[in-house]
């Protein structure tokens, strides 16, 4: 066990010499692909206490709406929200895994957001109550948003047990799709994950003449 | 009865100077460009109480609106807008009008998120230019709605409105001293809004509303014994007979589907309303079906 933490320690600090490929195809109930799910693979081991200062992601807001519907990142990793319109914003969270707000705002926060726990962590907008995002907190640095044909690929160090997860917002049920796979160096692999979805939502923005009040404007 | 009048400039004027004021602490932090158009088609458009003497029409109505919105601290907003709006008719034309007017919007939620709840006060005046001369006034009206959401799908309202409309004495009939579109009214209603999906949205709502109504019937329509009953008649310059304006209760029943276009800047929607109006002095009524499709914008 001390062995294959060591190995895996030494290969994520020498960058992934000896990586091998996992290919995963995140499927709906009805077998169609999920287009910008996440997926994450989770090692075996525990994680190396000695790593890198995660660099700060940007969660940006542009047209009254967040840019990215969902975001990935490493627990520890600080984000900014930079507005990019020229109104002022109000993000907030209530969410377990990160609680925070940032009041009316213009331009960039002087400081970003550290998400220091795992779990999911959902955005909103106390102005315009429309927009809405989501932010996945993983304890693992091998992670990907799936494209529009549902693939997505992970590069980890190879010797190693893996639990490969997949994640949407619309995911019906938890804990979501998951599968154990170790992977052998040069070997690369590939598995397929299902995942059960509730219908398409977000909340809905109207404009203000129709009269049907979803929020400030 | 107390009628009263507030000159659109004195909203959009008294809105501005509160706003510009040093202490007032507000901020200017966005410009508002709304605009709509819609057809519609009314079932009993002169609302008369006998179905022989009931006539339709298809009207289109364009609406456009323009001002700025104000943040009072973090939960209050302030719209502070001037607004056009103008109507044709198919069949009746002299129905056709224009209107020029001025809101406020008043906005404050009650804490952080999206169920909090909400309160919307809301000040609008216009001067109404009808082809009809009868039809010609002003029209204020003032209201407050209290909104939630329950959840991420289900949002309800509560809503009052006073409405105060004015127009000058012409045509008047039977010794009438007030022009039968001198009327005021107050209005209740509830309702809720259904997210079906993301784009999709469901509208239903009860209405409750009391005061002035007006009906537009044959002369020799209503038997003496009742025109006493009458607070004022009018020759009709828009549609054959006279127009007879009483105290009544109308029941507002309305069903909407709304479709957002363009990433929620725009949205088309279909509305069908029952409107059910009792003239209690008179003991009689009648009803309307209304259904709307419309194309609406916000910058």
């Amino acid at each position: 066990m001390r062995t294959k933490a060591m190995a895996l320690i030494l290969g994520l600090l020498l960058g992934n010499a000896h990586a091998v490929t996992i290919r995963v195809n995140v499927l709906d109930s009805d077998g169609k692909p999920i287009g910008q799910a996440a997926v994450y693979a989770t090692p075996d081991t525990p994680q190396p206490v000695a790593r890198a200062k995660p660099k700060t992601l940007v969660i940006d807001q542009v047209d009254k709406e967040f840019v990215n519907h969902l975001t990935i990142v490493q627990t520890g990793t600080p984000v900014s929200f930079p507005n990019h319109d020229k109104i002022r914003h109000h993000v907030y969270s209530f969410s377990e895994a990160k609680n925070f707000e940032l009041p009316l705002y213009e331009g960039t926060p002087a400081k970003p957001v550290v998400f220091d726990k795992a779990g999911v962590v959902t955005l909103g907008c106390n102005i315009h109550d429309w927009m809405s995002a989501y932010v996945l907190v993983v304890d693992s640095p091998f992670f990907a948003l799936t494209d529009n044909q549902g693939a997505a690929q992970l590069e980890v160090p190879a010797g190693h047990g893996y639990a490969v997860s997949a994640w949407h917002p619309q995911v019906k049920k938890r804990p979501p799709g998951n599968a154990k796979v170790t992977v052998a160096a040069g070997n690369s692999t590939e598995l397929a994950l299902t995942l059960d979805l509730k219908k398409s939502f977000r909340p809905i923005r109207l404009p203000a003449t129709a009269n049907l009040d979803a929020g400030y404007r | 009865m107390i009628k009263t009048a507030c000159p659109l400039s004195v909203i959009v004027l008294s809105g501005c100077l509160a706003v510009s004021s040093p202490a007032s602490h507000a901020e200017w932090v966005e410009w508002l460009a709304d605009g709509s158009v819609s057809g519609k088609f009314a079932s009993n458009i002169n609302g008369s109480f006998f179905s022989a003497q009931q006539l339709d029409d298809f009207l289109g109505k364009g609406l456009l609106s323009a001002g700025r919105a104000y943040q009072f601290g973090g939960y209050t907003r302030g719209y502070f807008t001037a607004d056009w709006s103008g109507e044709t008719y198919g069949r009746f034309e002299k129905l056709g009008q224009y209107t020029v007017g001025g809101k406020a919007v008043l906005t404050h939620k009650f804490g952080l998120g999206r169920q909090a709840p909400m309160l919307h006060l809301e000040l609008a005046d216009a001067e109404i230019f009808s082809a009809s001369q009868l039809r010609s006034g002003n029209q204020l009206s003032a209201g407050l709605r209290l909104s939630s959401w329950c959840n991420e799908f289900l949002q309800g309202f509560v809503a009052y409105r006073f409405d105060d409309r004015n127009a000058p004495p012409r045509n008047l009939r039977m010794g009438a001293t007030a022009s039968a579109f001198d009327i005021q009214g107050h209005a209740l209603e509830i309702g809720s809004n259904f997210a079906v999906t993301g784009q999709v949205q469901l509208t239903t709502s009860y209405g409750h509303r009391w005061g002035d109504i007006v009906s537009n019937n044959l002369p020799d329509s209503l038997p003496p014994a009742l025109l006493g009953k009458v607070d004022s008649i009018a020759d009709d310059d828009a549609f054959p007979g006279w127009t007879y304006r009483t105290q009544g209760e109308t029941n507002l029943y309305r069903l909407g589907l709304s479709y957002a276009l363009w990433d929620g800047h725009a949205a088309t929607a279909l509305n069908y309303s029952y409107i059910d109006t009792d003239a209690l002095a008179l003991g009689v009524g009648y009803a309307s079906h209304q259904i709307q499709l419309s194309v609406h914008y916000s910058y």
